[in-house]
């Protein structure tokens, strides 16, 4: 294989997994929210853009739809459960990735069931070149990629953010001062689905055909190590968490091909990530990159006014 | 002027009545003691007062408007704050953020304007931190503003808490035994200091406190818990000085609980 | 009338499944507060446990049974002394342990597959089949009612009559209390996670005597499992006896209306779905309470 075409798969997979713990981090690293069932989301706006793809409108327009449908049911699924306790949460999303996957799959009628769909390239139609269709691919998943950071940055460093941050810790102090925690922990799932949905737009966009076996709680898994790994509460240490673990993932799959292991490497794999995963949690479970102070004017204003003060700390 | 009137309030937990038509009134802009053995119900009478308990009888009303069952945030938004007896901070924000996080109606709170008014409560930002660093030198924590709240010692944990629900610029604050595993000369110092906000600002107070000597002193008006009920209200001096009191407070209540 | 005798029957043996895996689900999550997904693995390690010993014709199911219970139960011991006591000692919440769990048993996951690869095994020894009035069963049915009838009985006795169960149910009603009257938590703790996950791996080597075994075994019943365990009340033994026989029959019915009204039966795992979303919102806190 060419391995420019290589490096552009990489890079490609490498973002939408960062978008998706982009997405995570929202929910879970800054609010405290445990979504194991990311999947859901991601395979939700994947077969929302195959469908609206096959309806020939433009790749833009599908991958707003793949949000908007996403977050919407990202909404509907979480809001019954967050006035209980955060497990059940957790237990709803994931069993809710399992009924999606299939309900798809036993539903012949609903974008092809168990035989997958075909999803029309955004780009096909303007170039028969290979590099440049993968440039073009980079592009507009760097892009997305780009734009969800930026807004998850200002959203995470605002009097928001500061709100979500506060009810990870204590929802019921929260609740003391006046905030109506039910409504900031909806919008984030929301917001995190929209993402989760974006991203699975890219991903059915790049690869062309889906089908219900890509969307596997395998998925989810993923993005729970690249989030522990990189650091949950640092929206660069989910870029850097997604990164790694892509590009890990993808050093298994050339090593498989050049070394002779006892055992399978993919086997191998996911009993080390796992065991990564558990290790981080005990002695790093702040990540690669731990969570910085909430950025906005009033600590610029504060610095300003401390250094004047007698006794500094 | 009453500004809050409780009228026999029920709480049940399983079979137990932790809350027997439990009432009292506040005055405003007094400081009104709420004092009773351990177990007599006074925490839950104000998780009940506060919307972080649903009663099970009874009703509350806040300055004329019903407040029964409300959540605590929008009992919150209407004036009413909540010292926990232990301090329920958020540890791994600054202490300038648990201050902004109490602001009742600070912009940029939602996703839109936290997004699309960023100018705007940038601004709002600005101008708020000269309202918390008063309030940070009031409970002298200023040289503190940027730490983490969870690096505090107890005493000024229950500092900040209290500055933190003086940042809504609230009517009534209910506290938890403000005084509470702080140095007697630290207690009386927060003591002084609400009663400095009662007479300049008009704020009232309603306290849980175990300690006479701050009732005796600081107290206008108080009520004796027991079992779930009121049993005595008055003057400070005349609640202590009555004969039920002492068999009440220093020991004959606790037949109950063996 | 031979059919509806038929759909209890199914339900009678679709509910004990749910009981041997969900009883040390629901005790360890009343005991340690969080939902250990391990247990998925916990169940598929049983069978595999078991298949050591049924993949010859003359395999003896109540040895495969005992086997199972007591490796799947030191496994969870050995995980619950590697990775969770560090993690609560280290002050952990909630969702880390639950991450962990789920790390945890891809762990397990994966190095069933590297051990006796991914492909379906089937157990080799063939049940004898009898009517039994309007009903056919198997013997292995027997066992399976049989085991799960003594589970309950079982551990209706220790939790009510044994200073240990006694304990469990103390720590689960309330932690603070029970460390104040001097129980010993982590023996507790101990013996409950040898003793749930031993159940779970029994659960096991039903489920794929039953059916077929593969490293996904656990994973594909672990959604009605956490049904069963949320609508019987987290920590209820008694609630969960109720709640897996209650799905039990809500599944077997629910097939028969989906065939009637032409629908796949894959969507049997939705109606435990549903059954998990309508207690959440009418009654999250299950049956017991």
């Amino acid at each position: 294989m060419d391995p420019l075409f290589y490096i552009a798969d990489t890079l490609v997979f490498a973002g939408i997994f960062a978008l998706l713990t982009l997405s995570l981090n929202l929910e879970y690293g800054f609010t405290g929210l445990g979504n194991f069932g990311k999947v859901a989301f991601f395979m939700a706006g994947a077969y929302t853009y195959a469908v609206m793809a096959s309806a020939h409108m433009p790749c833009y327009l599908c991958l707003i739809g793949a949000g908007l449908a996403a977050g919407l049911i990202g909404f509907l699924i979480t809001f019954p459960v967050l006035r209980l306790r955060e497990d059940y949460l957790a237990i709803v999303t994931l069993s809710f990735g399992e009924i999606l996957r299939i309900t798809i799959k036993a539903q012949e009628g609903i974008a092809g069931g168990v035989q997958g769909i075909v999803v029309p390239g955004a780009f096909a139609p303007f170039t028969d070149s290979v590099r440049l269709l993968a440039l073009a691919n980079i592009g507009l998943v760097l892009f997305c990629l780009l734009f969800t950071f930026l807004l998850v940055q200002l959203l995470t460093h605002s009097p928001y953010g500061r709100i979500l941050r506060g009810i990870r810790e204590d929802e019921t102090a929260m609740q003391a001062i006046g905030k109506n925690t039910v409504i900031y922990k909806a919008g984030a799932l929301a917001t995190g689905s929209v993402i989760a949905g974006v991203a699975g737009g890219l991903f059915a966009q790049y690869i062309s055909f889906i089908d219900p076996y890509m969307f596997l709680p395998l998925v989810t898994f993923f993005v729970w190590i690249m989030l522990i790994l990189g650091g949950p509460g640092n929206n660069w240490g989910a870029l850097l968490g997604g990164l790694t673990v892509e590009l890990i993932n993808r050093g298994t799959r050339i090593a498989k091909d050049y070394l002779s292991l006892p055992v399978d490497p993919n086997n191998l794999q996911f009993i080390l990530f796992g065991m990564l995963i558990i290790l981080f949690l005990l002695y790093r479970p702040q990540g690669l990159l731990p969570e910085g102070p909430v950025k906005t004017a009033a600590r610029k204003e504060v610095l300003r006014w401390r250094s004047s003060l007698p006794t500094g700390s | 002027m009453e500004i809050l009137v409780a009228d026999r309030l029920i709480k049940d937990f399983g079979g137990l009545r932790v809350l027997n038509e439990a009432s009292l009134t506040v005055t405003e802009g007094t400081i009104t003691g709420l004092v009773g053995p351990n177990g007599s119900g006074k925490t839950t009478f104000f998780n009940v007062l506060y919307g972080l308990l649903k009663p099970d009888g009874g009703s509350i009303h806040f300055r004329g408007e019903p407040i029964t069952g409300l959540p605590p945030y929008r009992i919150y938004r209407k004036g009413m704050a909540l010292g926990f007896q232990i301090p329920r901070l958020i540890s791994r924000l600054t202490v300038l953020d648990n201050l902004l996080l109490a602001v009742r109606q600070e912009d940029g709170t939602g996703l839109g304007t936290a997004l699309f008014a960023r100018r705007h409560w940038q601004e709002k930002e600005k101008g708020l931190t000269y309202k918390a660093r008063e309030i940070l030198e009031l409970v002298e924590l200023a040289p503190l503003a940027l730490k983490p709240a969870g690096e505090l010692s107890g005493g000024q944990r229950k500092l900040l808490e209290i500055g933190r629900a003086l940042m809504a610029d609230p009517v009534m604050l209910l506290l938890d035994e403000p005084a509470a595993g702080v140095n007697p000369v630290l207690g009386r110092k927060i003591y002084a200091t609400l009663e400095r906000l009662q007479r300049e600002k008009g704020l009232t107070f309603l306290v849980i406190e175990h300690r006479l000597e701050m009732l005796l002193d600081f107290a206008h008006y108080v009520y004796l818990m027991d079992a779930g009920r009121i049993v005595l209200a008055g003057k400070p001096a005349e609640v202590i000085a009555h004969p039920d009191f002492y068999t009440i407070y220093a020991g004959e209540s606790y037949q109950w609980l063996s | 009338m031979g059919e509806f005798a038929q759909i209890l029957l199914n339900a009678a043996i679709t509910g004990s499944i749910y009981l041997l895996a969900g009883t040390g689900l629901t005790l360890t999550y009343g005991l340690l507060r969080f939902p250990n997904f391990a247990y998925a693995e916990f169940i598929t390690f049983g069978g595999y446990i078991g298949y050591l010993l049924l993949q010859k014709p003359d395999g003896s199911l109540p040895l495969a049974v005992a086997a199972a219970f007591f490796a799947t139960g030191l496994l969870s011991l050995f995980s619950h002394l590697l990775c969770f006591r560090p993690l609560v000692n280290r002050r952990a919440s909630l969702i880390p342990l639950m991450v962990a769990s789920i790390g945890l048993g891809y762990i397990i996951r994966y190095s069933i597959g590297e051990m006796w690869s991914w492909a379906a095994l089937s157990y080799q020894p063939v049940w004898q089949a009898f009517d039994l009035g309007p009903v056919r069963v198997t013997a292995l049915w027997l066992y399976l009612i049989g085991a799960a009838l003594f589970t309950g009985i079982g551990l209706h006795l220790l939790l009510t009559r044994t200073k240990t169960g006694k304990a469990i149910r103390a720590i689960a009603g309330n932690p603070d209390l029970a460390l104040v009257s001097g129980i010993n938590r982590d023996r507790i703790t101990f013996f409950t996670c040898f003793l749930g996950a031993g159940f779970a791996g029994v659960a096991g080597v039903f489920r794929a005597a039953d059916t077929q075994l593969s490293p996904v075994l656990g994973w594909d019943i672990l959604l009605p499992i956490f049904a069963v365990v949320i609508l019987g009340g987290i920590g209820s033994f008694y609630g969960l006896i109720m709640a897996a026989f209650l799905l039990g029959l809500a599944e077997n019915f629910g097939v028969i209306l989906l065939q009637a009204v032409g629908l796949s039966t894959e969507y049997r795992m939705a109606i435990a779905f549903l059954v998990l979303i309508l207690v959440l919102i009418f009654r999250p806190k299950g049956l017991a309470g």
